[in-house]
């Protein structure tokens, strides 16, 4: 009865101990930790003075063993025994399997070992032994140690599922580093280098290599020869640039079939890599798009354990990351770079951008949300947002209250981290210069975002963002440089029928060293100046800016360009850096096209006449600025003739390395006929556009246009009275603008007939308002245009047949007649053709 | 302000009344040119056979509100007019209903 109560009493301490057990080597997920305390726990319950687990790997041999008690190396004999569904020996030295083990120094009297199996897969098996000379292992032992053998398996799965889970979560975490440290272009470390370094370090490998196609952009089946092209690890700098063929190598085999393979031999030798001795290794394709972009092996040394056959699936799709993301960062002509590249402004980088990835993700809509900036933590910024989307119209207000509750938690959260809760959308957060960017894409249909697309998502924000960055410092840097350039550059306010360009060489900082200028002086002439300081960039423009400042001031004292030019002579000798610039200048009247000009040194004016032949104004021209401030300037003087165009320019518009400056005058010459017709603007536009050289100018070039006659700019009340004086003011300036007398008379009663109208249809009712009267010249026409501030009412030729005969005049008289009305007033355009 | 205009209605020596108009005629002077060809054709009327002769060779210009109030005057009168306003007498449809006759180009306009 005692024995009976105390045998229970064992068994219950037994169990209690078990649980014990079992409840710790469950403590923590471990895989390390978790086996060695299966070890202990083992021990501790039977009382053996040593236990071993052994763990086989995926050929059933044994990989590893756990020793407690014993020397490894001892404990590695018991992997020769034959477990089979358990042993349990009184005495070791009489069994038929103690021959296998070395005789040597490994005393085992007891011996209990029992299988382990994880998810019906042979694990390994748990010895406990004892050299006791009385010591046995009870059958409660052994049902004790078999309970805690089923018991570590389960721990042994957890623990490796979490281990698992764990090398899954640095893979992934590898694979977004590499694409984030793509994204922000590294220099100092190569892409090929980063994911090589990458491989090396999660695989806990002892070298890895990455190779690449010797040439680029050939598809799988193509390359013939793979290169080394980054290494880490030992042996690096002996393996870097050793050449591979494709067809007799496993690495070759790997990059033509994309498929990964684990090894512990290469078919071809790699100096540096194969020689080193079998080793676990494992080989995985880069592919993007169906391009082998390379291969990467990694080896393990002789000790550790190879790779699993789970870890290929790990590392394979590390290397798909990694192949998009090199694909995409190689990409510098990616659509999405492209929209970013051409946008001037924030609005029109993002409008593109949400179109581009709309069509990238053959989405349904995209939506990008801007959060503004919140200037405390505090803040509650509510509903500023600015919404923009693509594909459907789309209102904040409209949309879900959990989608824009999900909207505003991916702005609070990580950046670039795409967010894939449910299926067929997906949003991520980024940096936005005002606040953060919220992108959301809802798919056509309701598919599942894989990690591949989570990772060409991240890289896609990624590049937004730095595009956005990039368009806002552009666009603040253009503001600045604009407003600069204004300022020191030229007229704040240019007189109609001007036109001027500028370009500076230093991009995108537009300034530099030339400058143009006009000026309205005193008597109702108009100084033109146009110059060159020496060098460019800031430091030209500050000497640039201040010669033009004394310049203006000079001409405004004594409207003589001889005059202006000796005292920038004087200026420019007292101010460092000034002298040898050069500088045309010229004063207008523009009443009668006298232009008075002498030139410094300058590129000589051109005019265009307007039969479309050309004349270089040679004359009036001497030493540039500030050489011989003494010396006399000379001065030359014309008339513009009518509908002539008068051009100002520097020599950056003409300096072309290996030809003259006279080919150069004779290319605008050539130019400026071909380009005639239509007005100052398009001329301007067309010797900028024609004239630059393949890869832009290379020098700063500035230029001004005049056209004589300068528009006429009317404006009068509407009242009948005033009608004679308008006819004088458009009679002189068609004098001007060389129109015939027959014509002046046609274009004066087609006016007079749009003013009439103007007068008596547009204000019959008001009393107030105002006609206006423009007309410009150019080289073969001339346009009116007249407009009033009231509504016509259409005239009914039928029931008041009068009422039609100024139209009737008009479109007789006219080349061209157009009338737009319109609710603020009606506008007439006329256009004679000059005869 | 209107526009500079003189009227004169004469009788030539061959007894032809004769309304010789000389400056411009648009619309802040039209009443005054109105009245005289108005006039005119009352005292045509009145004293001989009707018709008259209008002399606008020294008129620089002439719109279509001048025109409009030749037109009822159309068919009892003789216009001789300034080279450049031959032209616009064609164009509004005049010159097919009375007889125009351009004046010898002036010296200077």
């Amino acid at each position: 009865m005692r024995d009976r109560s105390d045998e229970l009493r064992v068994a219950r301490d037994q169990i209690e101990q078990l649980v014990q057990a079992i409840v710790e080597i469950g403590s923590d997920l471990d895989l390390d930790g978790t086996l060695q305390r299966i070890v202990k726990a083992a021990m501790e319950l039977t009382g053996a003075r040593s236990g071993a687990l052994g763990i086989r790997g995926g050929d059933g041999g044994f990989v590893s063993f756990i020793c407690a008690g014993i020397d490894a190396d001892l404990g590695r004999q018991f992997g020769k025994l034959s477990v089979g569904e358990g042993l349990r020996i009184d005495d070791f030295s009489t069994h038929p399997q103690a021959a296998e083990m070395a005789a040597g120094p490994l005393r085992v009297r007891a011996l209990l070992a029992v299988p382990i199996a994880v998810r019906g897969a042979d694990f390994g098996n748990l010895y406990l032994a004892d050299d006791r000379p009385a010591y046995v292992f009870s059958e409660s032992q052994d049902r004790a140690a078999r309970a805690l053998a089923s018991a570590a398996a389960v721990a042994i799965d957890n623990a490796r599922l979490f281990a698992r889970e764990r090398e899954t979560a640095k893979w992934t975490t590898a694979s977004r580093e590499i694409t984030t440290a793509l994204l922000s272009g590294d220099p100092q470390t190569g892409p090929l280098q980063l994911i090589v370094n990458r491989a090396l370090a999660l695989a806990e490998a002892e070298q890895a290599i990455l190779l690449v196609p010797s040439e680029a952009g050939l598809s799988a089946a193509e390359i013939d020869t793979l290169v080394v092209a980054a290494t880490a690890g030992r042996y690096a700098s002996e393996v870097i640039g050793q050449q591979v063929p494709v067809d007799r190598s496993t690495t070759g085999g790997v990059a033509r079939s994309g498929i990964p393979l684990i090894t512990d031999s290469f078919q071809y030798p790699i100096e540096g890599f194969t020689d080193v001795g079998e080793r676990p290794a494992i080989v995985i394709p880069l592919i993007a798009d169906e391009t082998a972009l390379g291969v990467i092996a990694v080896a393990r040394n002789p000790q550790q354990p190879p790779f699993d056959t789970g870890y290929l699936e790990l590392v394979s799709d590390f290397a798909r990351h990694a192949a998009i993301a090199l694909a995409l960062a190689a990409g510098r002509e990616h659509a999405l770079n492209r929209q970013l590249a051409q946008a001037d402004t924030l609005d029109d980088a993002l409008r593109g951008a949400t179109e581009e990835l709309r069509r990238l993700w053959r989405a349904r809509r995209v939506i990008a949300v801007t959060f503004p900036t919140r200037r405390h933590p505090g803040e509650t910024t509510g509903d500023s947002v600015d919404l923009l989307a693509a594909g459907e119209a789309t209102r904040w207000a409209d949309l879900p209250t959990d989608t824009r509750q999900i909207l505003r938690s991916l702005r609070d959260g990580d950046l670039l981290r795409p967010y894939v809760s449910e299926p067929g959308a997906a949003g991520i957060a980024l940096q936005h210069p005002e606040g953060v960017l919220v992108v959301w894409i809802d798919l056509a249909e309701p598919r599942a975002f894989t990690l591949e697309d989570q990772t060409l998502l991240t890289m896609q924000a990624g590049r937004l963002g730095q595009g956005l960055h990039r368009v806002h410092q552009v666009d603040q840097q253009r503001e600045t440089a604009l407003a600069l350039q204004h300022a020191i550059l030229g007229p704040a306010h240019l007189p109609q029928g001007f036109a001027v360009r500028y370009q500076a060489a230093s991009r995108p900082l537009q300034v530099g060293g030339d400058w143009y200028d006009v000026v309205d002086l005193a008597d109702g002439r108009i100084g033109l100046i146009v110059g060159d300081c020496v060098g460019h960039g800031l430091a030209a423009a500050t000497i640039m800016g201040q010669l033009r400042s004394a310049c203006r001031a000079l001409l405004l004292e004594r409207p003589s360009p001889r005059i202006a030019l000796a005292g920038l002579d004087r200026f420019a000798a007292q101010l460092p850096g000034a002298q040898c610039t050069t500088a045309v200048c010229a004063v207008l009247n523009p009443e009668t096209g006298e232009l008075v000009y002498s030139s410094a040194g300058h590129p000589p004016p051109i005019l265009l006449h307007a039969d479309g032949t050309t004349e270089v104004l040679e004359d009036g021209r001497t030493i540039p600025v500030g050489v011989r401030p003494d010396r006399a300037r000379p001065e030359a003087k014309i008339f513009l003739p009518a509908r002539s165009v008068l051009l100002l320019y520097t020599d950056g518009l003409i300096e072309r390395r290996g030809h003259s400056l006279d080919d150069g005058i004779a290319r605008v010459c050539a130019l400026m006929q071909q380009s005639r017709e239509g007005d100052l603007e398009h001329l301007a536009n067309q010797i900028m556009a024609e004239l630059a050289p393949s890869d832009g100018y290379q020098d700063d070039v500035a230029l001004l246009l005049h056209r004589y006659p300068v528009p006429l700019e009317v404006d009068f009340p509407p009242d009948v009275g005033g009608l004679a004086g308008i006819r004088v003011t458009l009679r002189d300036w068609l004098n001007r603008a060389g129109v015939g007398s027959e014509q002046v008379h046609a274009v004066l009663v087609a006016a007079g007939e749009a003013v009439a109208n103007a007068i008596e249809h547009g204000h019959r009712d008001a009393s107030s308002g105002v006609v206006s009267l423009r007309a410009t010249a150019s080289a073969t026409e001339v346009k009116l245009t007249i407009a009033d501030s009231g509504s016509w009412k259409q005239p009914r030729p039928a029931a008041e047949p009068h009422r039609g005969r100024g139209m009737t005049l008009m479109r007789a008289l006219m080349q061209e007649v157009v009338i737009n009305p319109e609710t603020g007033g009606t506008t007439v355009h006329l256009t004679a053709r000059i005869v | 302000m209107t526009t500079p205009l003189t009227l004169d209605t004469t009788r030539s020596s061959d007894g032809q009344l004769v309304l010789t108009a000389t400056g411009e005629i648009d619309l802040s002077n039209i009443e005054p040119f109105t009245d005289a060809l108005d006039t005119a054709a009352a005292e045509a009327d009145r004293s001989g056979n009707g018709t008259f002769v209008v002399d606008l060779s020294a008129v620089k210009y002439l719109d279509s509100a001048g025109v409009n109030v030749l037109f009822p005057h159309a068919e009892h009168i003789r216009v001789i007019a300034h080279p450049f306003l031959v032209r616009l007498l064609e164009i509004s449809g005049f010159s097919g209903l009375a007889s125009v006759q351009a004046a010898p180009p002036p010296v200077q306009t």
